[in-house]
C-alpha cells in the first residue's frame, strides 16, 4: 500500500539541515496539537449522542471520513518516517492465538444467546458507554487507536 | 455455575491472559507486545486493510448502532 518513497527527503547535514529539521518538527507538533484538539471536540460532541440517532451517526462518520482521508494521503505521499525494524510473525503468534480465541468465543456467545446468559463484548461496552463521560472517553480512545493506526 | 457467570469468568480469563502476555513482553522482550504485534500486522497491505476495516466497524458498532 505504501510503495512510494518517503515524503520528505533526508535533511542536509549542517546548520541548514538543522534549521529544516526544526521547522519540520514544529510543523508536526502544531499539526498534532490541532488534530488532538479536533478529536477532543468530536469526542465531547459524541458523548452527548446516543446510538441509533442521526447525531451519533454523523459524529462517527466524521471520524471515519477523517481516518480514510488520512489513509489515502499516506498512500499517496508514502511513509513520513523511516520504518522501524519489527520482529517476525512468530513473536506475535501468542497474540494471534489469543485474538482468535476471543473472536471464536465472541461468535459462540453471539449465536448461543440469550444475551443476558451469554454476554458478548458489545454487551459490556454498551454498559460502560451508558454515561456521557464514559462514552466520550471511549470515543476518544477509539479516535486515538485510529490515529495510531494511521501513523503506522 | 450459571451460563452468565461462566461466560463472564472466561472473558475475565482472556483479559488476564492479555495482561500477562503484555507483562511478559515488557519484562523479557521474548514476546512482542500488543503494539508491536499490531504494527507487524499493519505492515502488509492486507493486514492494514483488515485493521482499518476492524477499526471502522468497531466505531460504527459501538457508537452509531
Amino acid at each position: 500500500m505504501r510503495n512510494r518513497p518517503a515524503r520528505f527527503a533526508a535533511p542536509r547535514p549542517g546548520p541548514a539541515g538543522a534549521a529544516r529539521r526544526e521547522i519540520d518538527h514544529n510543523a508536526r507538533v502544531r499539526r498534532r496539537r490541532g488534530l488532538v484538539g479536533l478529536g477532543g471536540a468530536l469526542a465531547v460532541a459524541a458523548s452527548y449522542t446516543t446510538p441509533f440517532t442521526t447525531g451519533a451517526e454523523i459524529a462517527t462518520a466524521v471520524a471515519i471520513g477523517a481516518f480514510l482521508a488520512a489513509e489515502l494521503a499516506a498512500v499517496r505521499h508514502g511513509p513520513r518516517a523511516p520504518r522501524q525494524a519489527l520482529p517476525g510473525w512468530r513473536a506475535g503468534a501468542a497474540w494471534g492465538a489469543l485474538g482468535g480465541t476471543a473472536l471464536a468465543f465472541e461468535l459462540w456467545n453471539y449465536f448461543a444467546g440469550p444475551r443476558a446468559a451469554h454476554p458478548t463484548l458489545s454487551y459490556f461496552v454498551s454498559a460502560v458507554a451508558g454515561q456521557p463521560w464514559s462514552r466520550g472517553l471511549l470515543f476518544a480512545a477509539w479516535l486515538a487507536l485510529g490515529g495510531w493506526l494511521v501513523s503506522r | 455455575m450459571s451460563d452468565r457467570l461462566a461466560t463472564i469468568v472466561v472473558w475475565i480469563a482472556l483479559a488476564l491472559v492479555a495482561v500477562g502476555l503484555e507483562a511478559v513482553a515488557v519484562a523479557t522482550h521474548r514476546l512482542a507486545g500488543v503494539g508491536t504485534a499490531l504494527s507487524r500486522l499493519a505492515r502488509p497491505p492486507a493486514g492494514r486493510l483488515v485493521l482499518a476495516l476492524g477499526w471502522m466497524w468497531l466505531g460504527w458498532h459501538v457508537f452509531a448502532r
